[in-house]
């Protein structure tokens, strides 16, 4: 089933055009890299599947429902790049701050918190101040959160930037049983070995998807023989 | 309402582990009211008169300056312009009483002095005339009696009820303003727009949160006013609270719909200028009653003008709380008014 949709999506800030009549389509059970240079509409994409981007023209659906639709919002679980923590609040606040805009509370919430500071090692520094924690703890929890209420839908934006390479595979094996459990996952990303590892990828390029396939796929049509060659050359 | 609950929970944790604005919240506005109060109750300035003349003028004076008796006009006016004095009077007694009137000079410079310097002249020319013509100078000491409140109320207690209200508001308008900034900067309000949250619920969580931070402010301050410096509290603390409650809740409006028009915590200080100082100026500080019909019309545009003809109705004059529930209804009015204007201001970054 398709999990989001985005169709002829335009936006401008001012003179910048950031989306030219973008078309992206997210499966459950994939996921789906967002490849392209910056400034190419990444984010905006991204922006725009969790309800935070009000298109000049297009639409963005998310489980068939226009956005920004608050029964879809819930769904979905986006981080940005900005970590968006509280930094005097601990890492326990944090999520249970986001947890209970979710609806969650209670012993349901602290059970969903437990397991998810376990799952990002961050349970021996839970009671700490964000405000001490290095830029890849900061990352965990902000991943944390994205993930607090189980959404279905994940929009992630270079979520794995500032993670040594252990952690990085950790959380890649994350997104892949995610997606097995038959969540879509979406990932933008710089990292071509990370791309590598995505079911379907989306090249986009000023504002536009101008290509998608399977890695190897993408390679072939393309002519070229590593995604690095297929990102330096892009153009439509 | 859970959401709403969530929010004003995580606002007051957030201060609760930032002890620096705890200080700055609390201790801030009591340093303010110290200062000023020091500053006011210092007492105007003994005059130094310099007496020319008549033994008995200056021994009238012995009790309301410091007088000093040069040998002549021209020893009195070098005292003028070094500035060992602020006034000169010349009195000729060997002329005949009511032969020659008493010559005065007044160093103008300083306003205070001067001041100070001509109530000691006429109170001791008073009294020189009495002795000397009893019956005569009745005419110039009148018997006064006094209405809301005696010879006992000082400048400090006059602007009490107006530092009080201001104190109030700048304090709770810069706490919830800056607070709603940087969850702006930070991308966590982002973030929360990504859930389900509605943009009342987050403002209303805001205005639970720091409502509650804003009452204990206003507590601490109106009881420090009050018992720390005996201001005159004629109708009681409560009637008081409730009227500083009020102006607190709108500046927790204002605070929340000016944060969303800065982008910084620069932009929302130059905010300061335009929307607190004013209010200071046309709030009661200054009275405007012979001011210009603009500037009438303009004080009312301003909550803190309700809220201190309020205050010193209840709190010099002794007023029933009733009598100033017109002023409470609109600081009130106006609080609703900013609310709705913040929810309509965050529209900005909603989902935009």
């Amino acid at each position: 089933m398709r999990a989001a949709s985005l169709r002829e999506l335009r936006k401008s800030y001012g003179p910048v055009r950031a989306l030219d009549g973008l078309e992206l389509d997210v499966e459950e059970g994939e996921v789906l890299g967002l490849i392209g240079p910056s400034g190419s509409g990444k984010t905006s994409a991204a922006k725009a599947l969790a309800g935070l981007l009000k298109p000049d023209r297009g639409e963005a659906r998310v489980y068939g429902e226009l956005m920004p639709a608050r029964e879809a919002l819930s769904r979905v679980g986006y981080m940005a790049q900005s970590d968006a923590l509280f930094l005097d609040l601990d890492a326990r606040a944090n999520l249970a701050y986001f947890a209970a805009l979710q609806g969650m509370g209670g012993r349901a919430a602290s059970a969903r918190i437990a397991e998810l500071l376990a799952l990002m090692e961050l349970e021996s520094d839970a009671w700490r101040p964000v405000r001490g924690f290095s830029g890849g703890m900061r990352k965990r929890l902000s991943l944390a959160i994205a993930l607090v209420h189980a959404p279905s839908l994940l929009v992630l934006d270079e979520p794995t930037v500032g993670m040594d390479p252990r952690l990085r595979l950790r959380m890649w094996e994350r997104f892949r049983s995610l997606a097995e459990g038959g969540a879509a996952v979406l990932v933008t990303t710089h990292v071509m070995d990370e791309a590598e590892r995505c079911d379907r990828l989306a090249l986009i390029f000023e504002g536009r998807a101008i290509a998608s396939g399977r890695p190897a796929e993408l390679r072939d049509s393309r002519g070229v023989a590593s995604l690095e060659e297929l990102f330096l050359e892009a153009r439509p | 309402m859970r959401r709403t609950f969530a929010v004003a929970l995580r606002v007051l944790d957030q201060l609760r582990r930032d002890p620096r604005t705890i200080v700055l919240v609390l201790a801030a506005p009591l340093l303010v009211v110290f200062l000023l109060h020091e500053v006011l109750e210092s007492g105007s300035p003994v005059p130094r008169i310099a007496v020319v003349g008549s033994d008995r003028l200056a021994a009238a004076l012995k009790d309301r300056a410091d007088v000093l008796r040069p040998a002549d006009a021209q020893a009195a006016a070098e005292l003028l312009e070094r500035g060992e004095v602020d006034a000169t009077v010349e009195l000729d007694e060997g002329s005949g009483l009511l032969g020659s009137s008493p010559a005065v000079s007044v160093d103008a410079a300083d306003p205070s002095a001067s001041a100070a310097a001509m109530r000691a002249l006429r109170e001791g020319l008073a009294d020189f005339a009495q002795s000397s013509l009893p019956g005569f100078a009745k005419a110039a000491n009148p018997r006064v009696s006094y209405l809301n409140g005696s010879t006992e109320t000082t400048s400090f207690d006059f602007l009490a009820p107006v530092v009080l209200c201001f104190l109030v508001f700048f304090f709770t308008f810069i706490l919830a303003g800056i607070a709603f900034l940087r969850e702006r900067a930070s991308g966590t309000l982002e973030r929360a727009f990504a859930s389900p949250l509605r943009r009342r619920e987050l403002v209303a969580g805001y205005m639970l949160g720091f409502g509650a931070v804003a009452a204990l402010q206003t507590a601490v301050i109106q009881l420090f006013v009050v018992l720390a410096y005996r201001a005159p509290n004629a109708a009681g603390f409560l009637p008081a609270l409730a009227v500083n409650l009020s102006v607190a809740f709108a500046a927790l409006a204002m605070g929340l719909f000016l944060s969303a028009f800065a982008s910084t915590e620069f932009q929302l200080l130059q905010f300061i200028p335009l929307v607190v100082v004013p209010q200071v100026l046309f709030a009661g500080i200054f009275n405007l009653r012979s001011g210009p019909r603009w500037m009438l019309a303009l004080s009312e545009l301003f909550p803190l003008t309700y809220a201190g003809r309020a205050l010193r109705d209840l709190m010099i004059r002794g007023r029933p709380l009733f009598t100033v529930l017109p002023d409470i209804a609109i600081l009130c009015a106006f609080g609703a008014a900013f609310l709705a204007l913040a929810i309509w201001g965050l529209a900005r970054y909603w989902r935009g």
